[in-house]
């Protein structure tokens, strides 16, 4: 009993952040491109920053840049990507920190870094969509949408592997510190 | 089975594919031919010789073993084995020299090498079969039991070499080279390997005729009849479980109910032993037939696939379930063969052969009715939607339309690729070419079919304006000169555009008004120091030909009308500080004013051209302010929204209250109750009644309430004029999301659409273009402009004096002679009539849009249907003739591309799965690999 008790209080802050993801996954149903825009905004705005292409608001959170013919809106908002560096940066921290109340007061810091991590993550996406998606898909013979998802999802997945390893570093380093002195 | 060595299965199952597969593959070569190195024309030489060879080696070994009465050998069926295997092989081998990466992707057909594979099997498979049968003279005294185990070992056996043997060999640096095709080859030959005894497996178990096995016979058919197939199902759409992709599976889309049903009826009537009841065996004879359509459908889609079965045995035992189809289809014919037999005494020969045809016929012909209902449906949509005769009343048919658009939404969600496929296969392609033309229609108009149809609010937005880029025009040059063979000047406006920025990559986009009277008649862009002139073709054709090549930076420059007399004009790319020269030339009857990007162009016409058109006459600026002058009387045209009953008292208590307001406008006031159609009345008419009693259908479609009232103001000229004012709470932008720019010669009086607020104040939108600037609030509505009334042919025409304006006759297109057509300026003017009569009566459209085409080409002049397009090779020309055939082919309605707008979604989370998965392999193999070995 002893133990299922000490599992559950520890499973707690995994769940509770679990909670989050799933509750917050069910926002994204009901979600539409105004309620986003949190999102694509500034992804619009760095997007024409780096790349010098400018952007028009044509409707409340839908950006389209005309000299290269995209859109961003709430598909492209990165709204996914988002959850899932909260869920990483959560678990991670909750391995480290198993206080409830820690993992509380580390929950608008995990919130602010997932936000800036998907901002920078979804603009290096589009950037290098933009500057490869053609010509990968011409030199490999596969079509645009193909390249599309394939360059988009090893650039999150890189990113998201490197934010783990460096976090997980940086704990570890933090942790370790103490039991050596 | 032994009726597999019958020589003519070599026609349909070998020489017919190696015919297709050379038609697919020269259709291929005759684009990117012009592209290829001349070591590439060789090796496709090579395989014409390839191919050539081995269709003739089929016909003569089919001719001669058919006039010999032979069935096929031994030795002929593995030299077709080995054959037919070699030339696949050497495709996929070489298919990188076929088809190298200088050829842009756009040009090439992303399914090719799928189809080569389809199209390649079927005589490797029937080689096997021949084979099968050779080696089992006597099925029924072997034991099938053994072949099974062998062949499920295999997989697991080659799994486990592979773990030992792979790693030191690629220790050994032997991948390279001949490593690799050993690797290959291994593969292919134990895939044949298995399907061999797999197949014989089968041959034996379907010839073995002990009692106990057909006492037993439900043991193994239901497995195989039901269980698998519907297993199947249920795994390739992610078994029902949340894990299920919605619109896509493994191999298609076969999420639909019918499927499963379909399985599971078919699957009970292979189990079903035959009645005594000659009907009810009559019922199981039809029935057998009807579901073998089904199986061969699924046989067909796993056809690709099947050497692969081998592999996916590893993963789950997915591989016996891509086999099952086709052990199904053997039972399928054997159950169909027992049921005719036991029927044949029972009915007339003739009778069972046309029951039986149309048996095997009926679900294809259910799935092509509903498709033909489908193209129905969405075609009589999108014609009363883009062209429809403003005269008629179109009945209010929304139901059939539901099931298209979802269908159509559900295809284009996301294409399908080449791990999880979307849509069903060939159905799709079946649906794309029965429905939609193998065309498609884009978001914006399924999102406006929606609206009108059921009043589902816009989600997409037009955008009005293009932001400025930094490539300029830096100069501009004319030179004009009297032509006297066209009757007509030639000026060519020659422009120097300059990338103002340090950025590679930028397009030249600008929007300019053409002058009455003026046309654009040649184009050119420097291209590498040389002068390219542009194609005249269809203008949606070279639309999707320029953003493909966009899309790859190459050089490509495209002139084309948008609306009225607006031109587009865009040049790609420049690089960073980059120059580029391009020019235009027009043909025009006098003096032209006007201006492109901020420049001003003005040439002079001092000999004025002879008019001598019929259908058009041009009146200059100074002939327009000799004519008496006129303020034509305003009256009301209220625009009331009719699609929202809750709404309706309110509209009806504003339109009371704005003829209250306006009482000199409502004398002649009219009334157009507008939901999906629009109907008119007198103000002095009883229209309450019928406003409040009418239930609403579809959204408020104002676009066509204005053609028909802008058509009437124009065939019934008189003293007064309409002034358009909306009575509805709530106009999303999708209600204004419409350009009437070619209706501008209907309506001199100005340019006014007046939303009321209430208490005489409006919100004031351009009628020709809602979206294209932000309202403006006034107070009170405004008076008409000053016309020109110009009297002809007891016709009175109401003009604007401040420009060149062009008189046309709307009643002069009958019985036109499209063979003896005019040419030079004559023609623009000609081509413009005929344009303004088919703006009038969009019904037309449909039928005479490729007429028009086709006189623009032969007069060289461009039209609204077509465009002036640089292309940098003849590659890039052969592609857009091809795509100008398939649109000249098919609906004037549908498109070749989606609008042009790419959303940079985020990829698929089993992209990122898949993935994630690799690298985790990945790095798992690095570890075992990089384990010290064992010592020796």
């Amino acid at each position: 009993m002893e133990s299922s008790a000490y599992d559950l209080k520890r499973l707690s802050p995994y769940l509770f952040y679990l909670i989050l993801f799933i509750g917050l996954k069910g926002f994204f149903a009901f979600a539409d491109d105004a309620d986003l825009q949190f999102l694509s905004a500034p992804l619009a705005q760095l997007l024409s920053f780096f790349s010098g292409y400018a952007h028009l608001e044509i409707s409340s959170g839908v950006y389209r840049f005309p000299e290269v013919e995209i859109l961003i809106d709430s598909s492209c908002s990165g709204y996914n990507l988002f959850l899932i560096y909260f869920l990483l940066l959560g678990w991670t921290t909750i391995s480290y920190h198993s206080n409830g109340v820690k993992v509380l007061q580390g929950l608008p810091l995990n919130l602010g870094v997932a936000y800036l991590l998907t901002l920078f993550t979804n603009s290096t996406r589009i950037l290098s969509l933009l500057k490869f998606e053609s010509s990968i898909a011409n030199f490999f013979h596969s079509s645009q949408d193909l390249i599309h998802q394939a360059l988009g999802a090893f650039n999150n997945l890189f990113f998201l592997v490197l934010t783990y390893l460096i976090i997980n570093h940086l704990f570890k380093k933090k942790y370790a510190q103490p039991s050596q002195s | 089975m032994r009726n597999l060595l019958n020589p003519r299965w070599l026609l349909i199952l070998s020489i017919l594919p190696l015919i297709l597969m050379g038609f697919i593959l020269y259709g291929e070569y005759r684009i990117v031919r012009h592209l290829l190195e001349p070591e590439d024309l060789i090796l496709w030489t090579n395989l014409w010789w390839a191919l050539g060879i081995l269709v003739s080696f089929d016909i003569a070994q089919g001719l001669f073993l058919i006039s010999r009465k032979k069935s096929l050998s031994v030795g002929l069926s593995w030299l077709n084995l080995i054959l037919h295997l070699s030339f696949i092989y050497l495709y996929y081998y070489f298919s990188n020299d076929l088809l190298p990466f200088n050829i842009p992707q756009w040009m090439v057909d992303n399914q090719l090498s799928l189809f080569l594979g389809s199209l390649g099997l079927p005589a490797i498979l029937h080689a096997l079969l021949v084979l099968v049968v050779h080696y089992s003279p006597k099925p029924e005294e072997k034991l099938a039991g053994w072949r099974i185990v062998i062949a499920v070992l295999l997989p697991l056996l080659v799994f486990a070499l592979a773990q030992l043997i792979l790693p030191i060999w690629h220790r050994l640096d032997f991948l390279d080279g001949f490593g690799l095709h050993l690797e290959i080859i291994l593969f292919v030959c134990t895939s044949l390997v298995f399907l061999y005894l797999i197949f014989q497996a089968i041959y034996i178990i379907s010839t073995k005729t002990p009692a106990s096995w057909k006492a037993y016979n439900l043991f193994w058919k239901i497995p195989f009849a039901i269980i698998f197939p519907v297993l199947g199902l249920l795994l390739n759409n992610g078994g029902g479980s949340e894990f299920k992709l919605s619109g896509s599976g493994i191999f298609g889309d076969f999420s639909d109910p019918c499927y499963l049903i379909i399985a599971v009826l078919n699957g009970i009537l292979l189990c079903l032993p035959n009645s005594g009841n000659k009907f009810v065996r009559l019922g199981f004879f039809f029935g057998r037939l009807a579901g073998l359509t089904y199986i061969i459908y699924f046989c067909l889609v796993l056809l690709p696939y099947m050497p692969l079965s081998f592999l996916a045995i590893l993963a789950i035992g997915l591989g016996f379930l891509m086999l099952s189809p086709f052990v199904v289809l053997i039972l399928q014919i054997q159950a169909i063969m027992e049921s005719y037999r036991s029927i044949r005494k029972d009915f007339p020969k003739r009778f069972l052969q046309f029951g039986g045809s149309l048996a095997f016929l009926i679900l294809p012909i259910i799935i092509s009715l509903s498709y033909y209902q489908q193209r129905l449906a969405l075609h009589n949509a999108l014609d009363y939607v883009y062209q429809a005769d403003l005269e008629k009343d179109y009945p209010y048919r929304a139901e059939a339309l539901t099931k298209t658009l979802e269908r159509i939404e559900e295809l284009q969600a996301r294409p399908g690729d080449i791990f999880f496929n979307q849509g069903q296969p060939l159905l799709s392609s079946y649906f794309n070419w029965m429905v939609l033309d193998n065309m498609m229609i884009s978001q914006t108009k399924v999102a406006e079919l929606k609206r009108v149809f059921f009043n589902v609010p816009h989600s997409i937005d037009r955008m009005p304006a293009t932001a400025p880029g930094p490539v300029q025009l830096d100069s501009l040059s004319l030179n004009t000169v009297y032509d006297p063979d066209i009757g007509a000047y030639r000026t060519w406006i020659k422009l120097e555009l300059q990338n103002t920025s340090d950025l590679n990559m930028r397009e030249y986009q600008t929007r300019f008004h053409l002058p009455q009277g003026a046309y654009i008649s040649n184009y050119y862009l420097m291209m590498e120091g040389r002068k390219e002139f542009g194609l005249l073709s269809e203008k949606k054709s070279a639309l999707w030909i320029y953003n493909n090549i966009r899309r790859v930076r190459r050089d490509p420059g495209i002139l084309y009308y948008e609306s009225g007399r607006n031109i587009n004009f865009r040049v790609f790319p420049f690089a960073a500080q980059e120059r580029r020269s391009t020019g235009i030339e027009l043909i025009h009857g006098s003096s032209l004013n006007f201006t492109i990007d901020g420049t001003e162009i003005a040439v002079s016409g001092a000999q004025a051209a002879k008019n001598e058109n019929p259908l058009m006459e041009v009146l200059q600026t100074k002939e327009l302010e000799a004519l008496p002058q006129m303020q034509r009387e305003a009256y009301l045209h209220l625009l009331i929204d009719a699609s929202d009953d809750s709404l309706k008292t309110k509209y009806l208590n504003q339109a009371r209250e704005i003829l209250a307001l306006h009482p000199e406008l409502a004398e002649h006031a009219q009334i157009s109750l507008v939901d999906y159609e629009s109907r008119q009345y007198e103000a002095s008419e009883n229209w309450q009644d019928e406003y409040l009693n009418k239930p609403a259908q579809g959204g408020f479609f104002l676009k066509r309430a204005l053609q028909q009232a802008l058509r009437q103001n124009y065939l019934n000229p008189s003293q007064r004029f309409p002034q358009f004012v909306i009575l509805s709470e709530d106009l999303k932008p999708g209600n204004l999301d419409f350009d009437l720019g070619d209706w501008q010669f209907t309506y001199p009086d100005g340019e006014g659409l007046y939303h009321f607020q209430g208490k005489d104040s409006y919100n004031s939108y351009s009628l020709f273009n809602p979206l294209s600037a932000v309202p403006e609030a006034i107070k009170h509505l405004p008076q008409g402009k000053s016309l020109a009334v110009y009297k002809k042919d007891n016709w009175t025409y109401f003009l604007n004096p401040d420009a060149t304006q062009l008189i046309y006759k709307p009643h002069g297109l009958a019985g036109i002679n499209w063979d003896q057509l005019p040419k030079g300026w004559t023609a623009g003017l000609e081509m413009e009539a005929f344009y303004r009569d088919l703006v009038l009566n969009p019904q037309r459209n449909k039928k005479e849009w490729t007429q028009l085409l086709r006189y623009s080409f032969s007069s060289g002049i461009m039209n609204p249907y077509s465009s002036f397009i640089a292309l940098e090779n003849e590659a890039q020309k052969e592609t857009l003739r091809q795509k100008q055939a398939q649109v000249i082919a098919g609906n004037f309605a549908l498109d070749l591309e989606e609008d042009n707008l790419r959303r940079m979604s985020e990829p698929d989370w089993l992209w990122l799965l898949s993935l994630g998965l690799g690298i985790w392999f990945l790095v798992l193999r690095k570890k075992k690999l990089n384990k010290p070995l064992p010592p020796a």
